[in-house]
């Protein structure tokens, strides 16, 4: 036998909006892990390349491939989330963040070359800019679940190992570790935010 | 001329239940796990409240194996839908002759 309870119209609305405001949020934080994802094979694509081909200016074309892939899905992700309702409250935060840290990964980097005493090898220049990226993933953590700032911090350890012990096959290597970091953090937030898991 | 509420839908938990399914999408299916943690239910209070609107045709609940780990999707059948526009509707009318 079900229990009397005190349920009026006006209660009924307010039951309502929550409902449509939360699925709106759990539809909107749906498929987050594609940027990482798209990130995870554009430098791997990126690395393998220079790696095989040493050119370095390759890594400049993964990156405005990657941009542009961002972008796109960026674009597809509004459009569908005004279309349906949908909210990514985590999102502006997320996407200033990355924002800021790449803004202060170009900005330091300026200002090392900026001094002209420094010269700096294609190992310590990748090293930098996936580190601070690694930085991302633990900030990342504190909003999305602690697994990913393990990875961030394990990805760093891996890079910065690689790139004492393993120069001669770097490129390669970093290849890889950007494979698995990044795919394998897309594949974590998909998946953790998957309602259908 | 009065209307009555869906009583089935008129029940605060089954209408978060069902709204819940409503936003989800036409034919979409939300993992048991998921809408529990969605609306903060416990495991048993959900399952009762399902099985009453499984009862009256409302949702459809498919349970499947994914490896060895056993899985239910939750969906909102076709009457559900229909049921929660109705309901909706007069919801409105009700308040709005408030």
């Amino acid at each position: 036998m079900e229990k009397k309870v005190d349920y009026t119209e006006q209660d009924a609305v307010m039951e309502l909006s929550e409902a449509f405001r939360r699925m709106g949020i759990a539809l909107g934080r749906r498929r987050t892990g594609d940027y990482l994802i798209l990130w995870g094979f554009v430098l791997f694509a990126g690395g393998m390349l220079v790696g095989i081909t040493k050119y370095g200016f390759l890594w400049n074309v993964a990156v405005l491939a990657g941009s542009v892939g961002t972008i796109l899905i960026t674009i597809n992700r509004v459009r569908q989330m005004m279309r349906a309702g949908m909210n990514f409250p985590e999102g502006p935060y997320i996407g200033s963040m990355w924002l800021s840290l790449l803004l202060y990964a170009i900005i330091i980097f300026g200002i090392v070359k900026m001094t002209g005493k420094v010269s700096l090898t294609g190992i310590q220049v990748s090293l930098f800019f996936l580190n601070f990226a690694m930085l991302g993933y633990v900030l990342m953590g504190i909003l999305i679940g602690k697994e990913l700032a393990i990875i961030g911090i394990l990805t760093s350890a891996a890079s910065i190992l690689s790139g004492l012990f393993l120069k001669k096959i770097f490129s390669f290597v970093m290849a890889l570790i950007c494979l698995v970091a990044f795919v394998g953090g897309g594949i974590y937030i998909n998946k953790k935010w998957d309602i259908q898991k | 001329m009065k209307v009555d509420l869906d009583e089935i839908i008129h029940q605060p938990t089954r209408t978060k239940i069902v709204a819940s399914l409503y936003a989800l999408g036409e034919g979409e299916e939300i993992e048991f796990v998921s809408l529990k943690e969605l609306l903060g239910l416990s495991d048993g209070n959900l399952s009762s409240h399902l099985a009453k609107l499984e009862e009256v045709g409302y949702v459809r609940i498919r349970k499947t194996f994914e490896g060895k780990r056993p899985k239910t999707y939750i969906s909102l059948t076709a009457k559900g839908r229909k049921a929660f526009e109705n309901y909706v509707k007069i919801l409105r009318e009700i308040i709005n002759v408030k």
